[in-house]
């Protein structure tokens, strides 16, 4: 390969789970996979976690030293990272590195369930996708199996109809001890009508040593960072990828995707090599099939960056104009409290069960469908340990008197929160913020989000619905502290700008994630959700990534 | 007066040394830091030495900023916050060594509680 | 071999004292391992490693403790009874088919590399195998796989409708045990796919090596080793002896060396530690003897597990930590000394006031115990759930 300008059989931007799994399969079926990564590789582990472990505030971004402001690929770390166009922030941020958001995910991995792929038909919101459950369902094992899902097969099996044909490669990760104290006193609640249940969430977390890596060893910092590979992370399938013979190439920023002006078809990569001591390397790929890969926010950038007056004059694949638009998260919020007995947080993963009931339902007709995550964290961000800790010394505790009582405020903390599914929107949107470029010169990304009554709605009745769990363990309404109204946090599930469907009218990418407009190009990732359910998205992204690897590879058999 | 501050009898060690190195390199700790020896020598004569150190922390500002400031620092890993601002930690092992996670019964985020599954249990520890 | 009952329940048996005595030797080496800072000898990072090493050292042992269940329940299921005695550490090598000692051994190179061959793939063996003459029914294997094959084989040739009885014994599942991965027995397929799973977890298949027992002790030695070299001062473990004992009874001292506790306060800790874990035993066997539709299955499978996770783990990292009284440095550690104790009655209520009394009168010991000046922390902890045990088995009378 001659290094200005090279030729390979697949050429994949981004090394995130879904550029990852692609590349893993396409060259282990011996077809040239070159991987094109904005990001650093990074350092070991182990230095990850020591920055981590200095950091006054642990943001998702604070182990990764590389991704920080003065990198010329610095990731957003909070809303104040993003150019906001409002009204309402968007909080969800991203990691631009080999393994990319993967290393600072929670790691809960459900399925979608069928309904949230007919949201139309079934609720007369929002659209269809172009598959079913049934499309996805074989995919879903395949994935669970690529990244080590732990989970309960009996109690999940059949879940809103979500039918499972394979067992989970591993066991459930055991619930928390406060987690079985909960789900006794949630027994036999009902809330408007439905039953409450407690169920264990399948995490693509080892419950016993799995590919190599580990068995959880509760280190409990699952975001931002696990100390030792039990979670998965994208770096696991990178370097499978690297060994079945696919290259990296790492701190290598896409700059534009080239078309040919009488095909359409994408004809090369345009990026530019960097690093650390300023210098540029403007580099050209070639490859017969493209993968963009560059999760929701720096895909529909890259995109629309890419415009050709001729070819694409919106934006590469933007025909139906909705590259950019629909962007969602699952907005959440959360109950914190401070129960009368013992639950001992800050032991094992943040979470382990969640209340799945409400997941689906005819009142998705009216507001979101929500999710609650029983939390194993204490109170999350509404008081930390060390806000426990101030507030103790405050009261002028010294001694055994002070560690007495913090202990015992510590371990009765506890919250529960909930994930609200957001509609596809076309004003919410990603566009490119023309006047302010990055150091490549590329415009920067701004975004446009509006809260709606769907989600307000939903937000209500979530907190509705802990409070009554919160009556069933008896916790006085002064130790009770809800969400203020109207607010939320991000999930850090970014979604949808480059929606499939089966009309490229009102959509960017078909069934199997292929561009409409140009048919050597693969647009993958969260991006590609015509809707947003209420799972956490990566299991789904995975899924969908590994039936795009098949049909890629039956192209390239094909020799189109 | 670490061990009386904090409650905790069995710290010191190299996280003593290094919390004593910061200390006396912060001209403003010096004079309260020596108030607070004097209140503690005065305490220990009673029969409830932490009541009576605790009564004199809210007769004297200064005793009690720096019996706060002290135990923050070990039960924290770091500095109390200035300004609203928190502190980085001293080093990893101020982080990982922090008594918070102790009176918490659990561990700190990024160090490992034990083997697969102990969180289901009550703490072991 | 000739198939028949009574040869597979001696085979079985035989599997039960093997994976008990694993387990408790893997439990001695993770109770060795330093746990925090203030120990000296480690660096953060080597915190890190070292707590990463426990518990991967733990989630072996609890497999083995699964293993033992497992085969508790196809014991029960083809007419055995669920068999928890083996003799006390050390056991020499002749006892067992595979020719191999199983001692209490501190955590380090040479007790891994025991693990590992205890572990090793039947496919990676190359020890000969020797005649064995000293037992009633020699039998011959090289690894903890091949006597499960041997098993396999009796399963196989034993007609099925003759070889499971009737009833929910051997049935004992996830929800009752805590163990997620436990497979009730009620037939041939059951027995197979269970003897299956032990061997997958044990030594691996060819697809999943590199998660066995086997791969897990290989992986964690190599670290060990390297970060040997690069530090020399490097100390992982905390100095306890081998094999020790807080006294000599029973046939202790026929097999190998023992290590008696001089100091008399580990010393008592050591007998309190030996009887929970015998109490706990007895718990789990009379569950286990009855089955699932046992009344007090789910009581006695709960406090047995509690005990382990929240009793015996503590006082066992208590003794690891003790002076042994001997005057050379050396420390305590748990002897996991099976006395004469005997199965609980198979009458429930019986069982039951048998076992709280017992749990009470333990409870009162700990509390003693940890009223001492130099008690380590733990044993505040251990006391403390001893406490709720105790009283979690009264309210149930």
């Amino acid at each position: 390969m001659s290094d200005d300008l090279d030729r390979c059989d697949v050429a994949v931007v981004g090394a995130g789970v879904a550029g990852a799994l692609i590349a893993y399969r396409l060259a282990a079926a011996n077809y040239r996979v070159v991987m094109l990564e904005a990001g650093p590789a990074g350092r070991n582990r182990q230095d990850l976690v020591a920055d981590y472990s200095l950091a006054a505030i642990k943001t998702p971004r604070s182990p990764y030293a590389d991704n920080q402001p003065s990198s010329p690929v610095w990731s957003p770390d909070s809303e104040k990272d993003y150019i906001q166009l409002g009204p309402s922030p968007f909080k969800s941020t991203y990691l631009r590195r080999v393994g990319g958001s993967t290393w600072h995910m929670l790691g809960n991995m459900p399925r979608h369930v069928p309904a949230d792929f007919r949201l139309a038909t079934s609720y007369g919101v929002g659209v269809d996708w172009p598959i079913d459950y049934d499309d996805l369902e074989p995919w879903y094992c395949e994935a669970e199996t690529e990244l080590g899902v732990a989970g309960d097969h009996a109690e999940l099996n059949g879940l809103h109809g979500a039918y499972r044909s394979r067992a989970f490669p591993m066991s459930k990760i055991w619930p928390a001890y406060g987690d079985i104290f909960v789900a006794k006193a949630v027994e036999g609640l009902t809330f408007e009508g439905a039953d409450v249940r407690v169920l264990t969430t399948p995490q693509a977390r080892n419950s016993r040593p799995y590919d190599g890596r580990p068995a959880c060893a509760g280190n409990s910092s699952c975001v931002p960072i696990c100390p030792i590979g039990a979670k998965y992370d994208a770096t696991v399938h990178v370097s499978k990828a690297t060994t079945a013979g696919a290259v990296l190439r790492t701190q290598a920023v896409v700059t534009r995707i080239e078309l040919d002006s009488m095909t359409r078809r994408v004809s090369a990569l345009r990026y530019t090599r960097w690093d650390e001591q300023g210098r540029r390397d403007e580099r050209r790929l070639r490859a017969d099939i493209y993968v963009i890969a560059a999760h929701s926010i720096e895909t529909p950038r890259l995109l629309l960056i890419s415009s050709d007056s001729d070819a694409a004059p919106t934006g590469v694949a933007n025909g139906s104009g909705q590259v950019g638009r629909n962007l969602m998260d699952h907005l959440q919020g959360q109950m914190a409290a401070v129960v009368p007995q013992p639950l001992f947080p800050y032991r094992g993963p943040p979470t382990t069960v969640g209340v799945d009931t409400f997941r689906d339902g005819t009142f998705r007709a009216s507001h979101a469908a929500f999710r609650l995550s029983i939390g194993n964290d204490g109170m999350g961000r509404v008081e930390t340990p060390f806000a426990a800790l101030e507030q103790k010394l405050v009261e002028g505790l010294i001694g055994s008197r002070l560690r007495v009582a913090l202990g015992d405020r510590l371990i009765r903390q506890f919250r529960i929160s909930y994930s609200t599914e957001m509609l596809p929107s076309a004003h919410n949107r990603v566009t490119l913020a023309d006047a302010v470029s990055d150091s490549f010169g590329m415009p920067r990304a701004q975004l446009s989000l509006h809260l709606e009554d769907y989600n307000r709605l939903a937000f209500e009745k979530a907190a509705a619905l802990i409070s009554s769990i919160f009556d069933r363990l008896e916790i006085p309404d002064s130790d009770r502290k809800p969400q203020p109204k109207d607010t939320y946090s991000g999930a850090g599930h970014i979604i949808g700008t480059t929606r499939m469907g089966t009309d490229a009218g009102s959509s960017v990418v078909n069934q199997h994630c292929r561009a409409h407009e140009h048919d050597n190009l693969f647009i993958v990732g969260a991006s590609t959700f015509p809707t947003g359910g209420t799972a956490n998205p990566t299991l789904t992204v995975a899924a969908l990534a590994l039936r795009a690897a098949s049909k890629i590879s039956s192209l390239l058999q094909r020799g189109s | 007066m670490s061990k009386f501050v904090t409650g905790y009898s069995d710290i010191g060690g190299e996280l003593e040394q290094l919390y004593a190195t910061i200390m006396s390199s912060k001209p403003d700790w010096a004079s309260e830091l020596a108030s607070l020896a004097i209140a503690v020598d005065e305490a220990k004569a009673n029969a409830d030495p932490e009541a009576a150190l605790m009564a004199t922390i809210k007769q004297q500002p200064e005793v009690g900023h720096a019996a706060r400031r002290l135990a923050h620092v070990w039960y924290a890993g770091r500095l109390s916050a200035e300004n609203g601002v928190d502190a980085a930690f001293v080093s990893e092992e101020a982080y990982f060594g922090g008594l918070i996670w102790r009176a918490a019964r659990a561990h700190p985020p990024g160090l490992s509680g034990g083997y697969f599954g102990h969180w289901r249990y009550a703490p072991d520890v | 071999m000739q198939a028949s009952r009574s040869r597979l329940l001696s085979l079985l048996t035989e599997a039960c004292e093997l994976e008990h005595g694993l387990a408790c030797s893997y439990l001695f080496a993770a109770f060795s391992i330093k746990q925090d800072l203030d120990e000296g000898g480690l660096s953060w990072k080597q915190l890190q490693a070292v707590r990463l090493w426990a518990s991967e050292i733990y989630m072996v042992a609890a497999e083995e403790m699964l293993h033992l269940a497992q085969a508790w329940n196809i014991l029960a299921a083809v007419g055995g009874s669920p068999y928890y005695l083996r003799p006390n550490f050390p056991q020499r090598r002749s006892y067992y088919g595979f020719h191999l000692p199983l001692a209490l051994e501190r955590f380090g190179p040479s007790a891994l590399r025991r693990f590992v061959s205890y572990e090793t793939p039947a496919d990676q063996l190359i020890l000969p195998v020797d005649a064995r003459t000293d037992d009633d029914e020699p039998t011959e294997y090289r690894s903890v796989g091949e006597l499960y094959a041997l098993i396999r084989e009796q399963i196989l040739n034993l007609p099925e409708d003759q070889l499971f009885f009737q009833g929910t014994q051997g049935e004992m599942g996830p929800d009752i045990t805590h163990f997620p991965n436990i497979i009730p027995i009620k037939d041939r397929v059951s027995a197979l796919a269970a003897i299956d799973m032990i061997t997958e977890q044990g030594e691996g298949t060819d697809y999943d090596r590199g998660d066995s027992h086997f791969a897990v002790f290989q992986r964690t030695l190599a670290s060990l080793v390297t970060e040997k070299e690069r530090d020399p001062a490097f100390e992982p473990a905390r100095p306890v002896l081998e094999n020790p004992v807080p006294r000599i009874r029973g046939d202790w001292n026929a097999h190998g060396k023992i290590n008696l506790i001089r100091d008399p306060f580990a010393s008592q800790l050591g007998d309190l530690f030996d009887d929970v874990y015998s109490l706990m035993l007895r718990l789990l066997q009379h569950a286990f003897a009855s089955g699932p539709a046992s009344k007090v299955a789910e009581l006695f499978c709960d406090t047995a597990i509690n005990a382990m996770t929240t009793v015996i783990k503590p006082l066992g990292e208590a003794l690891a930590k003790l002076s042994s009284g001997r005057g050379d440095g050396s420390h305590a550690g748990a002897a996991f000394g099976l006395t004469r104790h005997v199965t609980l009655p198979a009458a429930e209520s019986i069982a039951l006031a048998v076992a709280a009394e017992c749990a009470h009168e333990l409870a009162e010991t700990a509390a003693e115990l940890a009223t001492s000046g130099h008690a380590p922390g733990q044993l505040g902890v251990a006391e403390a759930n001893l406490k709720q045990i105790a009283g979690a088995l009264a309210s149930a009378r």
